[in-house]
């Protein structure tokens, strides 16, 4: 391989590298193409600011460790400064573990589809590119792990220094966190590169290696979950994990070495001797890496990330439902129907297809958030948590029952050309969600009346006009945003804040007519009638709007 | 004998300050085809957009068979089909289940079997009948988007540059059912950069300039 072609892949690396660091410094307002006077001096700004905070927030958690997780565990028999090594020891093989896993599964180079195009049908040196990428990964890494060796060195200096060992002065500090960390990051590298090992193993020629892999993946499980025992088990009941010992202390001795001292140097050396054997490893494995089946299999993994950083969740979920949804589907067998309901037809076998525990999660998280307000509102009093937890409720009550429009909105082409009025449209889109919303929310009623909290029927009577009204709320948020276009490049809003102010203003006024109706002590019959009429209104009302807000998308 | 389906009185579209489309009025009668050409950017997309009621116009109105797209709008959508440039689907549904579900929301639904399965064969999407929008390519899924146009009953059928994806076998097909349609009596504008698909249709031929349009 010619410098020539060295240069050309340390140039799409590097550029790769800049582009997420850039990400990160747009966030901060920085423009990385800026190359005026005034941007170098905020790029300074941000770098002083940003080190005293990474600073400050390192030495306030190992304050938390030093002085109020210390003496809980000196209390229960556990010393704190023997610990960090063994916990370290823990969290590294573990780790290293999970990348294992993962590389036998998913290729360690990443590449997108760009990458792929510029690089993998190319001549260059595969060990010259994987060498390239291991660094780039590697590199965003580092800083969470400098972050914990800082913590756990700063919170042992301040052992010491509560002790009357050790000093609190600038060389302290420093070497208590450089010291750790010269020997931390040879190790790092090395249990990193041991992992990429494996993925480039399997990646060579085009041979599968299945059986290889998944014995590799099962020992990785039994050893991850074995080492998760044994370390944790000696660590509460040591004298039942005696004969493990002389393995931990093997294991942990690096760390060891790196936190509380004794032959830092010699443990220095094996480092950067064992991270310079698999560096080798890797390097020479690597000459024969198929890099066309690395590409094939990140790019989907790359262009999630991309969405990610980008915020958009649609299409990281629309990737999602791709993936699982696979190629091809026998027809559904539920029954045919015509007219308005085919929409209602339609809308189940979309959720029965896209059914997954995050799903259903969501619901159930509806159940909780109802379940904490009744118990916060009626038995903590608590208000400021209270309207963290209405404010919750309302956000995902919001969501939950106009997904399936938003879903429709973002086929607008289909959705505008079917022949319905779009009272019926809006209605067959959100009454299964509100629906479902609607008996969650009374069985969570139910259960905390059985469980000796009286529930007002007022309240009972109020869910369904409280949920049909903040759906419509938000709906008539988002067609209040939508235009042709956007709709029809698949682009539909979400409900935003006037949905919201719209939604409290439905809770606000149900809640007044709850409220009055104890105050005077209005017959509750009363008060039941009262919820209906003016929740009937309001959830119609914001339907009319709706519906006059749909027809006038263009 | 004249009978016009589609009416269209005085109707502008602005993007902005951008006038994309200056005051127009035509009509296409029962068993017209109008092929409308122009560069890009000249407005032949927010010309049909605007027919089919996707954009409300900036002014004027839109009669299809007689109804007021924009006042009864279940009645016109009821006579009118529409193919955009890039159609978009369900991801959850098959090619299949999208046929059925606009021929049941049309309430097509006595010989829908046969006609999907003969216009799946027609224009050769007969192997992609349980395959995901997804894993189609673009020239499939613009097949889908006119299979999806032309299985539920309209009179008036706008098409968005319906063969700009399509293979040659499909072009043809789509030529050979647009002239029949048009000798059934249905009104059909469809825009195009194609020339030799102007010629092969017959009927008018409209050049767009500067969102201009008129129909001689």
């Amino acid at each position: 391989m010619n410098s020539a072609d060295r240069r050309a892949v340390l140039t799409i690396r590097s550029k790769q590298v800049i582009s997420s660091f850039g990400y990160w410094l747009t966030i901060v307002s920085y423009d990385i193409r800026d190359r005026s006077a005034l941007a170098y001096i905020y790029l300074l700004y941000l770098i002083v600011f940003f080190s005293a905070w990474f600073l400050i927030v390192m030495f306030w958690l190992s304050d938390i460790l030093a002085n109020a997780i210390s003496p809980i565990l000196d209390y229960q028999g556990i010393a704190f400064a023997g610990l960090v090594p063994n916990i370290g020891t823990l969290l590294f093989v573990l780790w290293c573990l999970y990348l294992i896993y993962k590389a036998t599964i998913r290729s360690p180079l990443i590449f997108s589809k760009d990458d792929a195009y510029l690089l993998c049908q190319t001549p260059a040196d595969r060990r010259f590119i994987t060498l390239t990428w291991l660094f780039g990964e590697w590199l965003s890494k580092i800083v969470f792990i400098s972050g914990a060796t800082f913590v756990f060195g700063f919170s042992l200096l301040e052992l010491d220094v509560n002790h009357g060992i050790r000093m609190l002065t600038l060389g302290n500090l420093a070497v208590a966190a450089l010291k750790p960390l010269v020997i931390i990051i040879p190790i790092h590298l090395g249990l990193f590169a041991v992992a990429w090992v494996v993925g480039v193993y399997r990646l060579r020629d085009d041979t599968k290696r299945s059986v290889i892999m998944r014995s590799i993946r099962i020992l990785a499980l039994i050893m991850g979950g074995s080492f998760s025992i044994i370390s944790i088990g000696s660590i509460l009941t040591s004298y039942f994990f005696t004969p493990f010992q002389p393995l931990l202390e093997f294991l942990s001795f690096p760390l060891v070495s790196a936190f509380l001292g004794g032959s830092w140097l010699l443990v220095l050396v094996i480092s950067i001797g064992l991270m310079t054997i698999c560096l080798a490893v890797l390097w020479k494995i690597s000459d024969k890496v198929n890099l066309s089946r690395a590409a094939q299999e990140t790019h989907h993994f790359q262009a999630q990330q991309v969405a990610f950083r980008l915020g958009d969740f649609d299409r990281i979920n629309e990737m999602n439902n791709r993936k699982r949804l696979g190629s091809s589907h026998l027809p559904s067998k539920l029954p045919s129907v015509s007219g308005a309901w085919v929409l209602t037809r339609k809308n189940i076998i979309q959720s029965l297809r896209t059914l997954s525990i995050l799903r259903i999660w969501s619901w159930l998280n509806i159940l909780l958030l109802m379940s904490s307000m009744i118990i916060v509102g009626g038995l903590l009093k608590d208000g400021s948590f209270l309207f963290i937890l209405i404010f919750s409720w309302t956000v995902s009550v919001s969501k939950k029952t106009s997904a399936r429009f938003r879903k429709d909105l973002g086929n607008w082409w289909l959705l505008h050309s079917l022949p319905l009025p779009p009272r019926r449209i809006i209605l067959h889109d959100i009454v299964p969600s509100v629906s479902v919303t609607i008996l969650l929310t009374w069985l969570t009623l139910w259960i905390i009346n059985h469980l000796g909290l009286a529930i007002n029927p007022i309240i009972v009577c109020s869910v369904p006009f409280l949920i049909a009204g903040i759906s419509f709320s938000s709906i008539f948020d988002m067609l209040r945003q939508s235009n042709s276009n956007m709709l029809l490049e698949g682009r539909p809003p979400d409900f935003g804040l006037v949905g919201l102010i719209l939604s409290f203003i439905c809770i606000g006024i149900q809640t007044s007519i709850y409220y009055l109706i104890i105050k005077f002590s209005i017959l509750p019959i009363v008060g039941i009638l009262a919820t209906i009429l003016v929740g009937g209104f309001l959830a119609i009302s914001l339907l009319h709007l709706s519906e006059r807000q749909f027809r006038r998308i263009g | 004998m004249n009978n016009p389906l589609l009416q269209v009185q005085n109707i502008s579209y602005k993007y902005g300050s951008y006038r994309a489309l200056q005051e127009t009025s035509f009509t296409v009668n029962k068993g017209e085809i109008v092929t409308i050409t122009g560069s890009n950017g000249v407005g032949k997309t927010t010309l049909l957009k605007c027919l089919s009621g996707l954009l409300r116009p900036s002014s004027g109105t839109v009669l299809i068979d007689g109804y007021n797209l924009y006042q009864r709008e279940c009645s016109a959508k009821r006579r009118l089909s529409f193919l955009p440039d890039y159609p978009r689907f369900y991801q959850e549904l098959t090619t299949w289940e999208h046929i059925r579900f606009i021929s049941y929301a049309h309430k097509v639904e006595h010989g829908f079997e046969k006609r999907a399965e003969i216009l799946l064969s027609e224009f050769d999407l007969s192997d992609a009948k349980d395959m995901f929008p997804h894993t189609l390519s673009r020239g499939m899924r613009l097949k889908l988007g006119i299979i999806l146009c032309l299985i539920r009953p309209f009179s008036v059928l706008l098409m968005d540059e319906p063969t700009s994806t399509l293979d040659p076998p499909g072009t043809t097909v789509l030529c050979e059912k647009l002239s029949t349609l048009s000798a059934e009596g249905k009104a059909i504008i469809i825009t195009t950069h194609d020339l030799s698909l102007a010629s092969t249709l017959g009927g008018q031929l409209v050049q767009m300039k500067r969102g201009h349009f008129e129909l001689g």
